[in-house]
Formats: C-alpha cells, sequence, structure tokens
C-alpha cells in the first residue's frame, strides 16, 4: 500500500494530532522540570518515561483498531500471496510510529527544557523508551483480532493501558507479587541522582516483559497446527514474565541504578570548606557564600561547625564531621539556604528524630531556621511549636548548645539506617 | 384490499425513492420487477412497517401500519438474512414468530414446521451462523411462515437457491390459504412464468405496471416460450435493466 | 425473552461486563496512579476505569439489535432494552455497594453511580454516534484525569467522577443524566 494510502486510512493519522499536542502540554505543565533539572543526561532520559503511558494506550487502541478492521474487511480470509506478518506490519507501521513520536517529542522536550545534550550514559535509556511502544501496538493488534467490532474494542484497549500501565506503575506492596509489574512497564522509571545510571537490568525487564507477551501474540498467528501455535506462544509468555519476575524480585521499589564516584570540587578559601560535584563548579561561589553566614550564625548558637559542607552525593571520608546539602542547578538562593540550616542532620538522623519525637524534631527545624536567619516559611506553623522555639533562645549560648547535643544525640540513637 | 398505501413519499437523506406512491396489493400472489434502485425493497420494507413514510399512510384491511396489531398480521422478509449469533435455525425462526406476538410455546412448535415447509427439518439444531447463503434464505423464508400473516412480503426470496429448491418453495406458496396476499421481488423471471396472479413493475419509484399476468405478457409476442415472453414483456414495460 | 437475549449476545456481554467490573473494583479500590496531566501531574483514582467495561457490555448488547426482526416485530423491544440498562447498572451499582462495605472502600461506594453517570452519558450520544458512543465515557474519563484536577490534586466540581459517592449535587446530576439517556437511548433504532 502507498504510503499517502496508509496516512489516510489509518486511525493513528486521526489521533496523531491531539496525542502529540497533549503530550507538548504535559511536557510543558509547572512542577514537572525540577524533577529532572540536574544536567544529568540519564536523568533526563528517564524522565521523559512519563510520556510511555500515552505512547502506549495510542499504540495498543491504533492497534486493535486496525486488526478489527482487517478482520471485518474479509483480508484474512482471501489467500493472500503475502505472509499475514508482513500485512500486519504494514498496518501496523503507523501505530507504533504514532507511539514512538510521543516518546520523541517528550525526550526532545525534556532535553530540550533542562538545556542537557544527550550523552553515551543516557543514550540505552532513551533508545529503549523509544522502542517500547512498539510492542504494546502488536498487543493492541493481538486483541483487537479477536475482537467482534473494533469500535468497541479499541477504546477498551486504550483505556485499559492507559490503566493497567498507571496501576502496575503505583502498585504497592499490599499486593503480594506484583511490584515487579512496575519495573516491567518502566512508566516510574526511578530518576537517576548525578551520580548514577539506571542499570542495564533496569532497561532489560522492560523489553523483556512487552516483547515476551507480543512474541506470543505473533506466535499465535503462525502457519503450524493450533497445537503447536498455542504451546510456542504459551511458553514463549511464561518464560518471559517468569524471567522478569525472576529478575526483579530482589529490587524493591526502585529501578536499579548503576553508582560511580563523583568528582567534587572544593573551595579553597578561608573558612568552612564547600564541596560540589565538578558538574556544578559553576555553582562553587554561591553555595559557598550562602553556606558560610550560616554556618557561622548556628555555630555561635551553639552547633558544632562541620569540617566540610558538601554535596549529598559525594562521599566523605570516615570521621568527618560533615554538612550534606542538595540542591539543583536552578535551586534559588533561600532554597539553597534552607538546605544549609537543615543540615546539622543528616536525613536519617532527621527521620528517626521525627519517629521518636516528632514534636522536638518540629521544633529544631524552626530553631535551626530561625538561628540562620531564615523565614519559618512552611515548615511550621503551630504556636506551641513557635513558642517552644522562643524558650529555647532566650536560653544562654551554653544551653542552647547543650538542648542541641541532645536532640542530635536522639536523633544518632536509631543508628546509620535512621 | 391486503395493503394499501396512499400517496406516500419516502427518501433517504434526500434522496427521493417514492414520492406520491399509490399502490393496492391485490389478492393472491404479485411479483414485483423491476430494475436494480427502482424501490422495490423499499416498497417492501415501507409495507412491513419496518420503515415509516415521510408522508402518506400505509394500512392492511384498515388497520394502519403503525398498530401492532398490522406488524401480526403481515410477514416480512428481507434481502439479507441476518443470521443471528448463537442461535440454531430453529431458535431464529421461532424468535421472529415470538417477536411477532406468539407465545413462546406456539413460536417453537410452529418454527419446526416453518423449517420442514422449506426442507430445512435437518438443520434446526445447526447454528444459523454455520448455514449456507441459501439455506440462510430458506431459513427466512420459514421467518416469513412461521406466524401465520395475512400478508408475506419476500424480497428476493429465491436468490441464491437450486431449481430443486426453488420448486420446493413455489410449493410452500401454492400450498398457503387463498385468502393470504404475497407480494415477492425478484430478478428471475421464471418465477413469474410459472406461478403468479399479478404482476407490478415499478421503475424509479414509479408504477409502470401494475395488473394481471396474462395483462403484463400481452405486451411480447405469444410465439416464444413462457419465460422468453415475460422477459421480453419486462423489457417492453422498463427499459430491460434489471 | 430468551431468544431476545440470545440473539443480542447478552447472555455472554452482561455477564462477562460485570465480572470484569466487579474484578475492577476489588483490585483498584481506594488505590491512585500519578498520571500525565495538563496540571503538572496528579495522582488519580484508578477506580475512574471500571465503569467502562459495563459501558462496553452495554452498547456490545445494544447494538447487537437484529434490525429487521425488531423493527417489524410486536414485542416492546425498546421498552425491553431500557429495563435491560436499568438492570446491568443496578447491579453494578450493588456491586459497588458491596465492596465499599466489604473493603470499606470509598472509591467502590461512588463507583456504582459513575457507572449510572457514564452510561448515562453514552447513551444520550447513541442516537448520533451509535455503537461509537462507547468514546464518550471514555473521553470523559481521560479528560477528568488529565484535566479533572488542580494543582494540588483536588478534583474541579465539573468533574464529576471523583467526587465521594454520597454527594448529593452529583447524584442529581447523575439520576437526570441516567434518565435523559435511557430516555433518548430507547427512541432510537440504531
Amino acid at each position: 500500500m502507498k504510503v499517502k494510502a496508509l496516512l489516510r486510512t489509518s486511525s493513528a493519522t486521526f489521533l496523531a494530532a491531539p496525542v502529540l499536542v497533549f503530550t507538548c502540554f504535559v511536557a510543558y505543565s509547572s512542577g514537572s522540570l525540577a524533577q529532572y533539572d540536574n544536567r544529568h543526561p540519564p536523568t533526563v532520559s528517564a524522565a521523559a518515561y512519563q510520556a510511555l503511558v500515552l505512547a502506549a494506550s495510542a499504540a495498543a487502541g491504533c492497534g486493535a483498531w486496525e486488526a478489527g478492521r482487517l478482520r471485518q474487511s474479509g483480508i484474512w480470509d482471501m489467500a493472500s500471496w503475502r505472509s499475514r506478518y508482513r500485512i500486519a506490519a504494514q498496518r501496523l507501521s503507523l501505530p507504533g510510529a504514532l507511539g514512538v513520536a510521543v516518546m520523541v517529542v517528550m525526550t526532545v522536550m525534556r532535553f530540550v527544557q533542562a538545556s542537557v545534550i544527550p550523552d553515551a550514559a543516557s543514550l540505552p535509556a532513551v533508545a529503549i523508551g523509544l522502542l517500547l511502544p512498539i510492542p504494546y501496538a502488536v498487543m493492541g493488534f493481538a486483541i483487537g483480532n479477536v475482537s467482534r467490532s473494533p469500535v468497541v474494542c479499541a477504546p477498551l484497549v486504550m483505556a485499559g493501558t492507559w490503566f493497567f500501565i498507571g496501576f502496575a506503575g503505583n502498585s504497592s506492596t499490599d499486593i503480594p507479587g506484583t511490584l515487579w509489574l512496575r519495573h516491567a512497564t518502566a512508566y516510574t522509571m526511578s530518576s537517576p541522582e548525578i551520580d548514577q545510571v539506571i542499570s542495564p537490568l533496569g532497561l532489560l525487564v522492560p523489553v523483556l516483559f512487552t516483547c515476551a507477551v507480543a512474541g506470543s501474540a505473533m506466535l499465535l498467528w503462525g502457519p503450524w497446527r493450533a497445537a503447536v501455535r498455542i504451546t510456542l506462544a504459551g511458553l514463549v509468555a511464561v518464560a518471559g514474565l517468569a524471567t522478569s519476575c525472576a529478575m526483579t524480585s530482589g529490587w524493591g521499589y526502585r529501578t536499579p541504578m548503576i553508582t560511580s564516584a563523583l568528582a567534587e570540587k572544593c573551595s579553597n578559601r578561608a573558612g568552612v570548606n564547600v564541596c560540589v560535584p565538578e558538574l556544578y563548579q559553576d555553582m562553587l561561589p554561591r553555595v559557598q557564600k550562602t553556606a558560610g553566614p550560616i554556618v557561622e550564625h548556628l555555630h555561635r548558637a551553639g552547633v558544632p561547625a562541620p569540617e566540610k559542607v558538601t554535596y549529598r552525593r559525594l562521599e566523605v571520608a570516615a570521621g568527618t564531621e560533615a554538612w550534606h546539602i542538595w540542591f539543583l542547578p536552578r535551586t534559588s538562593t533561600d532554597e539553597l539556604a534552607e538546605s544549609v540550616a537543615h543540615a546539622p542532620l543528616n536525613d536519617a538522623e532527621w527521620s528517626c528524630l521525627g519517629r521518636k519525637d516528632f514534636k522536638r524534631a518540629d521544633t529544631l527545624e524552626l530553631w535551626l531556621r530561625s538561628t540562620a536567619g531564615l523565614d519559618a516559611g512552611d515548615s511550621v506553623s503551630d504556636r506551641e511549636t513557635v513558642a517552644a522555639v522562643e524558650k529555647v533562645r532566650k536560653r544562654p549560648v551554653g544551653e542552647q548548645a547543650a538542648w542541641f547535643a541532645e536532640a542530635r544525640a536522639r536523633a544518632r540513637s536509631c543508628g546509620k539506617a535512621g | 384490499m391486503p395493503i394499501q398505501m396512499t400517496d406516500c413519499w419516502f427518501a433517504y437523506r434526500h434522496k427521493e425513492v417514492l414520492s406520491a406512491f399509490n399502490y393496492s396489493l391485490k389478492p393472491g400472489s404479485t411479483v414485483l420487477l423491476g430494475p436494480n434502485g427502482a424501490g422495490k425493497s423499499t416498497l417492501l420494507s415501507l409495507a412491513a412497517s419496518v420503515r415509516r413514510p415521510q408522508r402518506g399512510a400505509i394500512s392492511h384491511r384498515g388497520v394502519p401500519a403503525t398498530s401492532r396489531d398490522y406488524r401480526r398480521k403481515v410477514a416480512w422478509m428481507p434481502q439479507n438474512i441476518t443470521a443471528m449469533p448463537g442461535l440454531t435455525a430453529r431458535e431464529q425462526v421461532a424468535f421472529v414468530g415470538w417477536a411477532k406476538g406468539m407465545n413462546r410455546t406456539d413460536a417453537w412448535a410452529r418454527a419446526a414446521v416453518a423449517l420442514r415447509q422449506v426442507d430445512l427439518a435437518d438443520k434446526e439444531s445447526v447454528r444459523s451462523k454455520t448455514l449456507s447463503g441459501g439455506q440462510l434464505r430458506r431459513v427466512g423464508v420459514a421467518q416469513a411462515l412461521v406466524h401465520d400473516a395475512e400478508v408475506l412480503l419476500l424480497d428476493e426470496p429465491t436468490a441464491g437457491m437450486d431449481p430443486r429448491q426453488r420448486r420446493v418453495f413455489r410449493d410452500v406458496l401454492a400450498q398457503l390459504p387463498s385468502d393470504v396476499a404475497v407480494l415477492l421481488s425478484t430478478h428471475d423471471v421464471a418465477d413469474l412464468a410459472e406461478e403468479s396472479d399479478n404482476v407490478t413493475v415499478l421503475d424509479s419509484g414509479k408504477l409502470v405496471y401494475d395488473g394481471d399476468t396474462s395483462g403484463f405478457l400481452a405486451h411480447a409476442p405469444h410465439d416464444t416460450t413462457p419465460v422468453r415472453r415475460a422477459e421480453a414483456a419486462y423489457s417492453m414495460l422498463s427499459g430491460g435493466d434489471s | 425473552m430468551y431468544w431476545w437475549i440470545k440473539a443480542r449476545r447478552a447472555h455472554i456481554n452482561i455477564p462477562v461486563g460485570l465480572a470484569v467490573f466487579a474484578v475492577l473494583v476489588w483490585l483498584f479500590r481506594d488505590r491512585l496512579a500519578a498520571m500525565p496531566s495538563l496540571a503538572g501531574g496528579n495522582e488519580v483514582q484508578l477506580m475512574l476505569l471500571a465503569p467502562l467495561s459495563v459501558c462496553a457490555a452495554l452498547i456490545a448488547t445494544l447494538s447487537a439489535r437484529v434490525h429487521d426482526v425488531e423493527n417489524a416485530g410486536t414485542r416492546p423491544f425498546a421498552r425491553m432494552d431500557a429495563a435491560l440498562v436499568i438492570l446491568v447498572v443496578a447491579a453494578a451499582v450493588g456491586i459497588g455497594y458491596g465492596f465499599s462495605w466489604a473493603l470499606g472502600s470509598g472509591a467502590a461506594g461512588a463507583v456504582g453511580r459513575n457507572t449510572a453517570l457514564l452510561t448515562g452519558f453514552m447513551l444520550m450520544c447513541r442516537p448520533l454516534l451509535g455503537e461509537r458512543s462507547l468514546v464518550i465515557p471514555l473521553a470523559w474519563i481521560l479528560l477528568v484525569v488529565v484535566e479533572g484536577y488542580d494543582g494540588l490534586g483536588h478534583p474541579h466540581a465539573w468533574a464529576l467522577l471523583p467526587a465521594p459517592g454520597m454527594d448529593l449535587p452529583v447524584l442529581a446530576v447523575t439520576a437526570v443524566v441516567f434518565t435523559t439517556g435511557v430516555l433518548l437511548s430507547s427512541r432510537t433504532k440504531s
């Protein structure tokens, strides 16, 4: 069939405009930039997977529609010279292309928004993401092939795919044995930190899962006897699903990552030693300028000064008293200051203190912020906490230092795990 | 008169098929002829109360076509018989009988009789979907016979039937009570030549001829076979395209 | 009536549709899923999808109408269609309330109402779209997913579906929409 005729008759042509426009809107929607705006290409490529639910649903729905139309037209009853796979592939070319187009649009927009160029480490995730909608088109085609009415089947397949991926991506551990679906559908791919890339296995599992299901559907159309077709298809499906499940059995909630050492850049100026990843070395002066006064204020109030203020993902030598901060390139100075003020306790210690005595945790946080000269902001709102902090601040410095030490000791009592 | 159509007007989405159409079905068997697109199927579906004319009135012995009584008394065999998925031949015929107002027991019993009449007794437990085209048409005839209607409207009943099945069909018509009026459309003038009391010829929604068979055949030379004579008469009246 | 049910394949479509519905209600409960939206991503109730199986079963059954037989018949097929729709939706409401009581799920308590609402929308459009009217409930669900919540994850009033099960204004709208849909659909012969 000529390309023009294919374009004119394909369901994907009609769906392309609204789906791609919607993808662009989603890409521009507020609040999503912060999740991946860390100049790290693998993080950006993982963020593009947010569009996978759109791409897969559109491809599957169009695939189901094409299958139903082929069936209604009686093509399969004709003794065609071309193989049925060839005929199916021709009709599926545009639904698959639509899914790929959605992923291309989202990937390009994410890289443009983050002002980052893909590197070798991010390309595998990009490539897998672009190709994942194609097996969904095949699966939609397989379902549409057995339905009586494409008008009923195609919308159901589209909605079913959308909600299946959404459900799989959010399945919690209260349904035993379903956590692996989260990794198999790749919709909620975890976001790599700047020292991480997604493990090859993390990318392989969704490919294995989708290709196993799509492959078994294709085997069902094969030119062999029914018993052979069904057996082969069943074996492929079971092998693929079982392998995916086994591979993910120890993964937990997050996609497995490969972590490598981060090169750091430190300030050589007098005062507190501030270190940032080499990727953010242009931010070093601003971080130094923000962290210095806060450390000073807190030290005067009785908080022991750290030997180092460093980025959260940077390694610190054992025994070194370090404060860990977290920021992104576009983090505002106020947000940076909050991170520094929050840093005397690490995340595990805050978590421990919150569990043991959440009122003390709230009080400590507000005390650190106000001592550092920051606004209370959204951190605390109840009067009891404000009153407690004012009471602590009226004490002599020595007593404040002891109060802080006691709180920190409590926070450290849970051990390293927090 | 069995069926009376008065000043009827019908169009499909602005394509006029019948306009100011007046027709009275005569007692006995009437063959409806006409070229493709003449309006034969439309006429039959209007008479069967499946469609409603945009203007005009249709009645059967004073009973308007909009009433349920009318539909109970008028049987219809459409041009395309739908094989109902999941139903056997007998169930399909019985369903039509029930839809026409028969109770379930009577419809079930009469369905078997109707299938016997069309020589399909051996297929009554076979799913309709698996029947051949000709067998399905005979099921359609059975659907028209199941509920003892006073008028039978048959749209190309013999299409797809072999000569023996056509003979069976004609025997069925011959055995109908004399007060049952039949209007059947056909492209096979042999149907007309064999046994019909009246002929109606339709062309572009207009009645070209409506009278008895001998008057119709008078339009063609006598010195030929009945079938050829009928063909010649038809060609004379309608321009020949069928 | 038995042959009518078989001819319409209602004996397959309806039980399958309700069974899928029940499985989805049991599976989804109050679970949320992050979905892309115009407000920057929202946690959406998965239960929003469940009514679609009932809508699909109903439209497949209504569209399996045997026109030649039913148009020429004397039985009140339009009323039978309406009764079928009402019974099926009532069953869906019952299933929803049953799971709501058994599982303590608020979303399950609303799913029956949502089924009635979406079925009503679908039936209102059936005279124009025929079998294609199934895209109407699908489009409404997707509209709610992508634009039915504000930036803080709170549903807009017009979205209707995320509202609690006993929300009176939404119940009133549902009653009007469902009744109108059943009445309009019973007048169509498509």
